[in-house]
């Protein structure tokens, strides 16, 4: 109290005549005070899951993990000016920091080498706190317009850039006549929860603010770059310089790391010999190369299970007619799927989702990934769809973007168990940029293909949030999807 | 037994040293404020409980990026759990304010003690402190509730220690006139 009056006399010292009238509001403030009871329970807790947590970082710490494995390398053989030398040590703390650490829930495993490996990090929000998962389809028809192709014509859309061996051309037939296929579950579904848990990932990385001096240089005595104000790093390209060099791309904002071949340092044959079958290394072979790139640029696997090659282009080749001219591609893209709390997440098209390597067979070297993204995530649970009748409907037209259409001859393809995943999802808002959410869904796999056809889809996916379900019957409408293969 | 302060400062080195598991010592000396910061606030225990969790593990994942120089422990630990609190409303989309009326609501539940007088002073204070701005209003009740500095105040809510103290000390001097008024009321009204 007298510390209180004390600093009030400081301001106005005639307030002296007034003591005891301050001291009676004083007192009555201190009255007013809530008197609050605190949970033990509560509080014993929370101490509990502070000093594991305490505890974790404390272990961590002693591993000395390095910041930005995946950048020290490369740093030997760059050719680059002043400035970068600068950026790249800010950003090995940052992407370190962006993609590894500062949250709630941070799950570790140990690996066969008693490493703890921090796996995707959740921040949990009240409910429904991404607002209606019902956005606006893009006007650009932009991701989704694949997911629709894909999810109606059978064929799995694959995300991320840099290119996909093989598998990158989808076969279309002409529009007319439609084929359409049915997808047949006949068993039962299992759906005991209400409410589910919706990730949206938090893309941002924290980017570093651009420094003067850094600024100064990137002028390049043109311009005065630190004239400008506040001004954040947005993202950043390097490029090796040196044979079978790569160059690498980081965003800040998009929370993204891509990988790519810097082509003028590869020896790209012109005109390119062709491969044979006999030049194509069995996918272990594929696999180990992906995994040893991985490891030497130290990237976090912890939120990815074991890869697997995509193959889908030997289904092409087996079944081609003439395959002395079929095309055998030079690379071969290995897929590390990505699994958020024990789960796989699938794309819209029902392929496993995750971080993609790219194989140069002839080279027999990496040379490229995407896919590697912050592994943050808000969460928000949302209502889900029980009524049994109203997922199957979904089902049977192979997803929430497929159509029967009743004019076309139908084949029926039989459907297997399905378990429970997530799938990833856009809410667009206003066709501008969409959010990126990851939602429960059922993934039924493909038990049998409709014999005769080019028929690649493994699975049919269906997400079971109420607002994703009752957006996509909003939109539908949009008349037949371009079909793969035909139906005999 | 001579009860010890406990240096804030020391612990947050020793943290920061990579003995995170002082941090419980932190966690038990401020526990209580901040959930008490933070239910004054929001006036609901799951949501507290839930801020005030989020509160101290950021606190403790961010702890080497504190900068003693800065400014104390207490102040950025306040400042974690206010913006914890900001979120909370923005992600809800209802307005933030400091708005306390909510928790002067409670005060004038059961929970005080039966004193009339004080009980009918309280509801006129409350309407007093309606009349004030959110930030005034959060100066007076940290001053006076939560007993922060002038200093920590301003490291929180981002102001000058001097304005803080003129703020607060304008506010009082009404709230004094404003009482006299009151007790005045109450006399006429107990003729």
């Amino acid at each position: 109290m007298q510390k209180i009056l004390e600093d009030i006399y400081a301001i106005d010292s005639e307030l002296r005549n007034f003591e005891k009238e301050l001291v009676e509001a004083i007192n009555v403030l201190l009255a007013s005070k809530p008197n609050i009871k605190f949970d033990e329970k509560f509080i014993k807790q929370l101490r509990k899951e502070i000093m594991a947590k305490a505890r974790d970082m404390k272990a961590e710490e002693g591993e000395a993990a390095k910041p930005i494995w995946i950048f020290a390398p490369f740093a030997k053989n760059f050719s680059y000016v002043a400035i970068f030398v600068l950026a790249l040590a800010a950003i090995q703390v940052l992407v370190f920091y962006g993609l590894n650490n500062k949250d709630n829930s941070q799950i570790t495993v140990k690996n066969g080498e008693n490493k703890k490996i921090a796996l995707s990090q959740f921040v949990p929000l009240q409910e429904g706190a991404f607002g209606r998962l019902s956005g606006q389809a893009p006007s650009d028809g932009s991701a989704s317009a694949m997911s629709r192709s894909s999810a109606g014509g059978g064929y799995g859309g694959l995300g991320g850039g840099g290119g996909v061996a093989g598998d990158s051309e989808a076969k279309m037939i002409a529009p007319m006549p439609y084929y359409n296929y049915r997808y047949v579950y006949n068993g039962e579904l299992k759906l005991d929860q209400d409410k589910m848990e919706v990730f949206k990932r938090i893309k941002e990385l924290k980017s570093i603010p651009g420094s003067e001096a850094i600024l100064k240089e990137a002028g390049l005595g043109m311009v005065d770059l630190s004239t400008f104000e506040n001004p954040r790093m947005q993202n950043v390209s390097f490029a090796e310089d040196k044979d079978y060099g790569l160059t690498f791309f980081v965003s800040f904002e998009e929370g993204t790391i891509g990988i790519n071949e810097n082509w003028s340092k590869w020896h790209h044959e012109i005109p390119a010999t062709r491969l044979n079958m006999e030049d194509v290394p069995a996918d272990s072979e594929v696999i180990a190369m992906a995994d040893e790139f991985l490891k030497a640029h130290g990237v976090n696997m912890g939120s990815y299970g074991p890869g697997y090659v995509m193959g889908d282009w030997r289904v092409e080749y087996e079944r081609s007619i003439n395959k002395y001219d079929f095309y055998i591609p030079e690379s071969l893209t290995v897929v590390y799927p990505v699994k958020i709390k024990d789960s796989f997440v699938y794309n819209e098209g029902g392929e496993k989702d995750g971080l993609y390597v790219n194989v140069n067979i002839k080279a027999k070297k990496a040379n490229g990934l995407w896919g590697l993204n912050s592994n943050r995530y808000e969460t928000s649970s949302y209502a889900i769809e029980t009524d049994q009748k109203r997922i199957l409907s979904v089902v049977e037209r192979g997803g929430i973007y497929g159509y029967l259409d009743p004019n076309a001859k139908t084949a029926d393809v039989e459907l297997g168990e399905p378990t429970l995943a997530y799938m990833k999802s856009w809410v667009y808002n206003g066709g501008i940029s969409g959010e990126e959410l990851i939602v429960p869904a059922l993934v039924f796999p493909i038990k049998k293909a409709p014999e005769g056809q080019m028929y690649f889809r493994k699975n049919v996916i269906v997400p079971i949030v109420k607002d994703i379900l009752d957006k996509a019957e909003q939109n539908r409408g949009g008349g037949p999807v371009m079909m793969e293969g035909a139906v005999k | 037994m001579i009860k010890t302060e406990i240096n804030d400062k020391e612990v947050v080195i020793k943290c920061q040293a990579g003995d995170f598991e002082q941090f419980g010592v932190l966690y038990d000396k401020y526990i209580k404020k901040i959930y008490e910061f933070i239910y004054f606030r929001t006036s609901h225990k799951e949501t507290a409980e839930d801020l005030t969790s989020k509160t101290f593990m950021k606190a403790l994942e961010g702890i080497k990026g504190f900068d003693a120089e800065k400014g104390t422990f207490s102040s950025w630990l306040y400042t974690i759990a206010r913006n914890s609190v900001i979120d909370h409303y923005r992600v809800s989309k209802d307005a933030y304010s400091s708005d306390l009326s909510q928790a002067l609501d409670l005060a004038s539940s059961d929970d005080l003690e039966a004193n009339q007088d004080i009980k009918d002073k309280l509801r006129e204070v409350k309407a007093y402190l309606e009349k004030l701005k959110p930030e005034q209003k959060e100066i007076i009740l940290m001053r006076v509730w939560q007993g922060l500095s002038y200093k920590e105040i301003a490291e929180i809510i981002g102001k000058s220690e001097d304005n803080c103290k003129v703020i607060f000390s304008r506010s009082i001097n009404l709230l004094r006139k404003d009482l006299q008024v009151i007790v005045l009321l109450l006399l006429i009204r107990a003729l």
